[in-house]
């Protein structure tokens, strides 16, 4: 095979000494370095890329750039990526891609055959049809759904790494273009901190394939020294092969670098905030709609330009331009001149520019005006097509071809500015969309805005440059605008349906998804007529493309169909991202440990060594529910601690308790105000049980409080919540209550909490050695000193979890594990065991210690779970008062915690269980009454040697010694109302 | 004429000239029966059954846009019944079962498919959470089962456990649906126009019209209507329509943010629930991968979300499925909800006699059949079905709230 | 989204947590209120669209509770200050 059979002998900014040796659907090629993928098949040939996604028709290359609808690859090997555009795919040594949706292969494709059934196949068939039998969707989909989707999900990680950066500056500037370059350099010079970003691989935007001349120059002279000025500029800094992907709020845009230089990144995710922004992003030039008009050989004008003088590669041998406009005219000569046979200009005005016509005629280019392709003859490749006189019945002519430029006029860019926040306006002269005014603090310059001619560009673009830079406080002088080639005006005449010759002829609106002109007339006959119905029935413009070259047409066509302007239909919702992101540079450096970090205790590190099983328990910490001994099962391990406890002496790292220092004048009134009972008589080394509603009288938190001196109290809170409580604190003290002198400050880290517990604690603690008196009369329930234990300065308290005789340690965090370690000696001869939560949940459980977050719920108040013993009789307002006495107002049944005795004393009620009154599972809703409750926790006590619950049930306070039903899927068993509590009812213990 | 794949092969032939309106384009009369401000899934369904189940048919849907324009248009399509209260549990799980036979209802198919959800547990306090809603759920008729680490590798085989949250297990949940959620609202479009709706596009609703019996009319951008029976079904903005009745509504609107990556053949069946990282994602019948988290941290009307939302998500699905490092994401935007304080919806009556409202369904995509029916059941007997009555206003004075965030895990 | 802290000069939204709108405030005497008026303070919110004085923490920064105007339709802000009073 004759190699690159269609690579020029000469041109283009490709390096014709690298040779680059790919792979594509398994043959080998060859290119040049500089090359696309795109760029290289075509120099090698390949006409037929990919496969259309519905009629699975042969599709080429379409543009040359990041609105390419056709050609789409998977790429293969180690690094294996889906859906990849091969217009903007470097090439590189080694590439091996994959067209994606044809089956067997790209050139005979299975699929083909639904092209044949076009006709029954038209926009939003699938509404109509598949739901007989009776509504079998789920058959049918599982054959669409395979047929659905473009490449195939890769299926083994690389582990490349991602990141994100931040980048402040003072100017963005999005485009590497004319425009784009001329901002970059005139807010350059002026000091301001530029970021210049573009998404190919050089600097220069169109003129990178074109003939333009800057100054007498060929263009890309004026471009290199443009960049190097750049370059040396040490407040502006250059990205190419970088995208902006998104504009957010505040001027915060995405910019994804595709290929940043350092090897170990893979991609990098810039998150740039920009006091000014400019947008150069261009404009995309549209397809003609017209029949068969998706043939491969039919390639944008200014993409045909662009292979031809950027790449060296002949994109056709005999070449014909289907037109709507002057500016087109430049891409057939451009063609003539690189020696590419141009047969025809195809032209539907009458008024073409006759200096052009004349240009083009001098280069051997027939012109002929007034006409339309009206057919296209070959289906791998063009071959030829027909053209027809405009509004007459003339006769055909055939114009043999195999390469057919099109050019519908030009798109800019706008879906930044969009996304800004900006409304498109539509410009009748241009027949497109132009940005609105700004919302942000941005500019559009250049072709962007409708300014197609490389004049205004680089006019527009020093101007831009400059007002933003001084917009930043850096002002500039003017720099004069380079003289280039005349260009002339497109003066263009819209037209977004070429007259079809037959009733089954299709002309494409959306290549990517296979939508034609007809899906939209059905569309529109069916009442789809808004322009975000239109769009979700026939799929226009969703596809991978996301209708970067076809949408202006489709609101044209709609236009034209119902008699409207389409300035009146106006455009969709454009969305980020405008070119797609790669999950790992979305996520960057957010992985393993990262993604969420995870607190640690000073003992954390001993549980891990002694067989603890850790599990996140709330506010991010790691803390073991039990801690097994080798061989031990979860429910022995939590039996011996609770035994333990009950019987000899546990000790449990009660550290990731939140810890609230409360300190000013203010303090009692403050906790008054929070607590529902009265703070004023606490004595200083004192401590007192307090619960804290919501102000809707939810459950929030209850905890002990200290007394550490006059103005000093110290809150314990739940682990989980502490940041909740904390939130709830401080809101009202800052914005309710600013008037109480009261500071708080979090202090959960700073402190570790030790707590010995159990008949044996005070033994251990003798042995540990204090500097207190730890007797009953001196040391009571409730009590706190500062002792010094084990060589170690701590506050002791008796306040307890577990019923049991307690005694709390509170040390700075430092001293935590010296402290445990110390104890755990000390109760070597007591066998002191450190128990985990779960088995600190049983222990509460025997003695109906209410949690917040498990007997509370959206409805319970104080009362219903029977801790109305903790709220003030006579006190002023607290939060949550109101609320509560809502609930006694209104009276009326109420969900009461009580305790259950299973019948069967092995069974547990599970977590969750219903209660049913009667012994069937009657769920009907107006049987809804035969569920009186739910089960909140079950546990198989070892010290009771049965199994309990706690149990929300309805008016259940009442009910004490009746029967009600646990209901489980597989039995009911039923079981007796209690008081809850089911040891010690009396405290003694915790007292002694 | 009837949607079926004979009719579709005629109209083949025919060149598919033969199609007509799949709704009327109507102006307004100048009074109904009824009317139904929201032309969403919710709306137009309420429409329909009023004229198919109560033969009121001289029926009006206002819509301030296009149909279908609002969380119709933007949410993620799936129908799951995972709730624990058991008013919800018993509601969510009838609105499943609502949808499993509409298409063929409606003649207009709305690719109604059952795939199952699969909840990635990655803690025993999740397990443990998880096992608690099951035991609830259980006596209403939902179905979950909680897996162990090899059967959630089979139905998962790209999982991977992460390091910083290990895989425990999994709950697999059988019933969840998928509905292609633009056709919900054109189906009940065509089906309730077909019965004699009129179904208005572009009509604002500016001010409700009362007189000291109620409700009589509306003040629209195309004119006054009037109508005795006033139905609402917004989202986005249902305080402030019931506003204009003098209602107030405890709702708080909040942006809720999903993505999806460019299409990939299928090769995941599941939804997909990363409960740890309060993230889920799925494959669409186009084989798009739809993905989505939590709502956004603060009230917005603004639909279109910040973008570390769709960061984070991403981050957390890769923590699970690293070799999706490649696929690539494609486009993000926000729905706005309307809250209510206990994130539960409201189909109720209100104060205002003939103004009834079925709002702030938080996610009301998976109820839409049900919703829509009951609300259309309280137009035409001014009386609340007995699966409705938790979801009244009244519950606010009362304080019987629904608060499912309270009761599942307290995160 | 960026806000200005009156301390701490403009930092990221991660750093903030919202604490609602100024206008909700908590009725000075509860116990005087119907049920009816405790039921809209308890479960309403103003919602506002458009501009909202908002309270926010700046939990990740200098612990203040300050007063941001936003825009709920495009998020725009506009002065910052650190009033503890409801406007």
């Amino acid at each position: 095979m004759v190699e690159q059979v269609s690579r020029l002998d000469a041109g283009g900014r490709v390096d014709r000494v690298q040779k680059l040796a790919f792979k594509f659907n398994g043959r080998s090629y060859t290119g040049y370095a500089g090359d696309t993928l795109a760029s290289a098949l075509m120099a090698n040939g390949v006409s037929v890329v990919g496969r259309s996604f519905k009629y699975h028709r042969p599709r080429g290359i379409m543009s040359a750039g990041a609105e390419e609808t056709n050609a789409f690859v998977q790429i293969l090997g180690s690094e294996e990526e889906p859906n990849v555009p091969a217009t903007t795919l470097p090439l590189v040594k080694g590439l091996d891609a994959h067209s994606v949706n044809a089956w067997p292969s790209v050139n005979f494709d299975v699929g083909r055959v639904t092209d044949l059934l076009h006709r029954f196949f038209p926009a939003g068939f699938y509404y109509k049809t598949f739901m007989w039998p009776r509504d079998r969707w789920d058959w049918y989909g599982q054959f669409i759904r395979r047929v659905a989707g473009w490449g195939t999900a890769p299926k083994t990680a690389a582990g490349k790494r991602y990141e994100h950066r931040y980048h402040h500056c003072d100017v963005l500037i999005v485009g590497g273009g004319p425009a784009g370059l001329a901002a970059a350099l005139s807010a350059g010079r002026s000091g301001a901190r530029v970021l210049l970003v573009d998404n190919q691989s050089e600097f220069g935007g169109y003129l990178l394939g074109s003939s333009a001349e800057i100054n007498a120059k060929p263009a890309m002279s004026w471009i290199t020294d443009v960049v190097a000025e750049l370059d040396g500029m040490p407040e502006v800094v250059c990205l190419s092969e970088a995208s902006a992907t998104g504009y957010y709020e505040q001027n915060f845009v995405t910019v994804l670098e595709r290929r940043p230089d350092k090897r170990w990144v893979r991609e990098r995710l810039w998150k740039v905030r920009a006091r000014q922004v400019v947008l150069a992003t261009g404009a995309i030039e549209r397809p003609i709609t017209f029949v068969d008009n998706d043939r491969p050989g039919i390639m944008l004008a200014s993409a045909a330009s662009t292979y031809c003088l950027r790449y060296g590669v002949r994109a056709g041998r005999k070449a014909a331009l289907f037109t709507n406009n002057d500016g087109s005219y430049r891409h057939a000569i451009e063609l003539a001149d690189s020696g590419v046979d141009v047969a025809a200009i195809i032209d539907v005005r009458t008024n073409a520019n006759a200096d052009l016509c004349k240009t083009a005629a001098a280069k051997g280019i027939e012109v002929i005006l007034g006409s339309h392709v009206a057919r296209v003859i070959g289906k791998r490749r063009v071959r030829a097509i027909e053209i027809a006189a405009s509004g007459t019945g003339a006769q055909r002519r055939k114009i043999a071809c195999d390469l057919l430029l099109v050019s519908g006029g030009w798109n800019p860019t706008i879906h930044l500015h969009s996304q800004s926040g900006g409304k498109p306006l539509y410009d009748e002269r241009l027949a497109t969309f132009i940005p609105g005014a700004s919302v942000q603090k941005e500019i559009s310059a250049g072709a962007c805005t409708g300014h197609f001619t490389l004049a205004q560009c680089l006019s527009d673009g020093l101007l831009a440059g400059r007002q933003v830079a001084e917009s930043c406080g850096y002002p500039s002088d003017t720099i004069d605008a380079p003289t280039c080639t005349d260009e002339t005006d497109l003066n263009l005449q819209p037209i977004w349906e070429v007259p079809l010759p037959h009733r089954h002829s299709r002309a494409f609106v959306d290549f990517n998804n296979d939508v034609t002109t007809k899906d939209i007339r059905l569309a529109e006959r069916e009442g789809y007529r808004s322009i975000e119905l239109a769009k979700r029935y026939t799929t226009a413009g969703m596809g991978l493309d996301q209708g970067k070259s076809g949408n202006v047409n489709i609101i044209g066509l709609m236009a034209d169909i119902t008699d409207t302007a389409p300035g009146a239909i106006g455009t969709t919702t454009y969305r980020p991202a405008y070119s797609p992101v790669s999950f790992g540079a979305m996520a960057g450096a957010d992985n393993g440990d990262l993604i969420i970090p995870w607190r640690r205790t000073p003992i954390t590190d001993w549980f891990i060594a002694n067989g603890g099983h850790l599990d996140e328990t709330g506010a991010l910490f790691r803390r073991p529910l039990y801690i097994a001994k080798p061989g031990e099962s979860a429910r022995d391990a939590i039996n011996r601690e609770a035994l333990a406890v009950r019987n000899g002496v546990g000790i449990y790292d009660g550290t990731p308790l939140g810890k609230i220092s409360i300190k000013g004048s203010d303090a009692v009134t403050f906790l008054d105000r929070v607590y529902t009972n009265s703070w004023g008589k606490l004595p200083v080394g004192r401590s007192k049980f307090g619960f804290m509603l919501h102000d809707d009288g939810r459950l929030l938190d209850d905890g002990v409080t200290f007394r550490l001196a006059d103005d000093h109290y110290l809150m314990s809170t739940g682990s989980g919540v502490a940041a909740v409580v904390l939130k709830h604190l401080e809101k009202l003290l800052h914005c309710e209550w600013p008037d109480l002198d009261v500071y708080l400050t979090p202090v959960s880290d700073q402190w570790a909490v030790i707590c010995v517990c159990g008949p044996n604690a005070r033994e251990v603690i003798r042995r540990a050695e204090t500097d207190i008196d730890i007797n009953p009369e001196a040391f009571k329930f409730l009590d706190t000193r500062y002792c010094r234990v084990a060589g170690i300065d701590a506050r002791v308290s008796r306040v307890t979890y577990t019923g049991e005789l307690s005694f709390e340690f509170v040390v700075p965090t430092r001293h935590g594990l010296n402290l445990w370690e110390a104890l755990l000696e000390a109760g070597k001869e007591y066998d002191i065991t450190p128990i985990g939560s779960d088995t600190s949940m049983l222990l509460r459980t025997e003695k109906a210690f209410i949690a917040a977050g498990l007997e509370g719920d959206g409805y319970a108040n104080i009362y219903d779970v029977g801790m109305g013993w903790v709220v003030a009789k006579n006190k002023g307002d607290f939060i949550g008062k109101r609320s509560t006495s809502r609930d006694i107002n209104l009276g009326g049944p109420r969900p009461e915690i009580v305790g259950l005795l299973p019948e069967d004393s092995n069974f547990v009620p599970p977590k969750g269980a219903p209660i049913l009154e009667s012994d069937t599972a009657d769920t009907s809703p107006d049987a809804s009454r035969n569920m009186v409750g739910m089960v909140t926790i079950g546990f198989h006590s070892p010290n009771l040697q049965r199994s309990i619950a706690l149990a929300q049930v309805q008016d259940g306070r009442s009910r004490i010694g009746d029967t009600i039903n646990v209901y489980t899927k597989s039995r009911v068993v039923s079981a007796q109302i209690c008081e809850p509590v089911f040891f010690d009812p009396d405290g003694e213990r915790m007292r002694d | 004429m009837k949607y079926s794949a004979l009719n579709l092969a005629w109209q083949g032939v025919r060149n598919h000239r033969g199609w007509r309106r799949a709704w009327r384009h109507a102006t307004p009369k100048k009074a109904y029966d009824a009317i139904i401000i929201g032309g969403g899934g919710h709306g137009l369904g309420a429409a329909y059954y009023l004229a198919k189940k109560h033969g009121i048919t001289n029926v009006a849907v206002l819509e301030k846009g296009w149909l279908g324009g609002g969380n119709t248009a933007r949410n993620t399509m799936t129908i799951r019944d995972n709730f624990i209260y058991p008013d919800n549990a018993r509601f969510h799980h009838a609105a499943v079962k609502s949808w499993h036979t509409l298409s063929s209802e409606l003649n207009f198919n709305m690719m109604i498919s059952k795939r199952g959800m699969t909840t990635v547990l990655m803690s025993d306090r999740d397990l443990s959470d998880a096992q608690r809603m099951i035991n609830t759920t259980a006596l209403f008729g939902a179905e979950h089962r909680i897996i162990d680490i090899e059967e959630l590798q089979q139905r998962l085989p790209m999982a991977v456990s992460p390091a910083r949250l290990p895989i425990v297990g999994g709950v697999y949940h059988p019933d969840v649906v998928m509905a292609r959620h633009d056709a919900v609202a054109w189906g009940y479009a065509r089906a309730a126009s077909n019965l004699g709706v009129d179904i208005i596009e572009n009509c604002e609703v500016t001010d409700i019209i009362r007189d000291a019996k109620g409700v009589t009319g509306v003040e629209t951008s195309l004119g006054n209507i009037l109508t005795r029976k006033l139905g609402m079904a917004v989202a986005g903005h249902g305080k402030h329509v019931a506003a204009m009745a003098g209602v107030e509504l405890p709702i708080e609107t909040v942006p809720l943010q999903a993505m999806v990556s460019t299409p990939v053949k299928p090769f995941l069946d599941n939804i997909v629930v990363l409960r740890g990282f309060n993230t889920y994602f799925m494959q669409s019948d186009k084989g798009e991968l739809v993905m989505g988290s939590g709502t956004d941290p603060y009230p917005s009307y603004s639909q279109r979300g910040a973008p570390q939302i769709p960061e984070a998500t991403i981050a957390a699905i890769l923590q699970v499925f690293p070799s999706l490092e490649r696929m690539q994401f494609m486009r993000q935007w926000a729905g706005i909800l309307d809250l209510t304080y206990d994130n539960s919806p409201i189909i109720s009556k209100t104060e205002v006699d003939g103004f009834y409202i079925d709002v702030a369904g938080s996610g009301g995509f998976k109820t839409t059949p049900l919703a829509a029916m009951m609300h259309a059941d309280l137009i035409a007997n001014d009386r609340p079905d007995p699966l409705i009555e938790a979801y009244s206003l009244e519950r606010f004075s009362t304080g019987r709230l629904i608060l499912e965030r309270a009761s599942y895990g307290n995160r | 989204m960026v806000i200005e802290c009156p301390h701490c000069g403009e930092r990221h939204e991660d750093e903030f947590v919202y604490g609602g709108d100024v206008r909700h405030a908590r009725p000075e005497n509860p116990d005087a209120l119907s049920d009816a008026a405790w039921r809209d303070y308890i479960y309403s919110v103003p919602n506002t669209k458009g501009w909202a004085k908002e309270h926010w923490w700046h939990v990740r920064g200098c612990n203040r509770w300050i007063v941001v105007q936003r825009n709920s339709v495009n998020n725009e802000l506009r002065s910052e200050t650190d009033e503890n009073y409801h406007g």
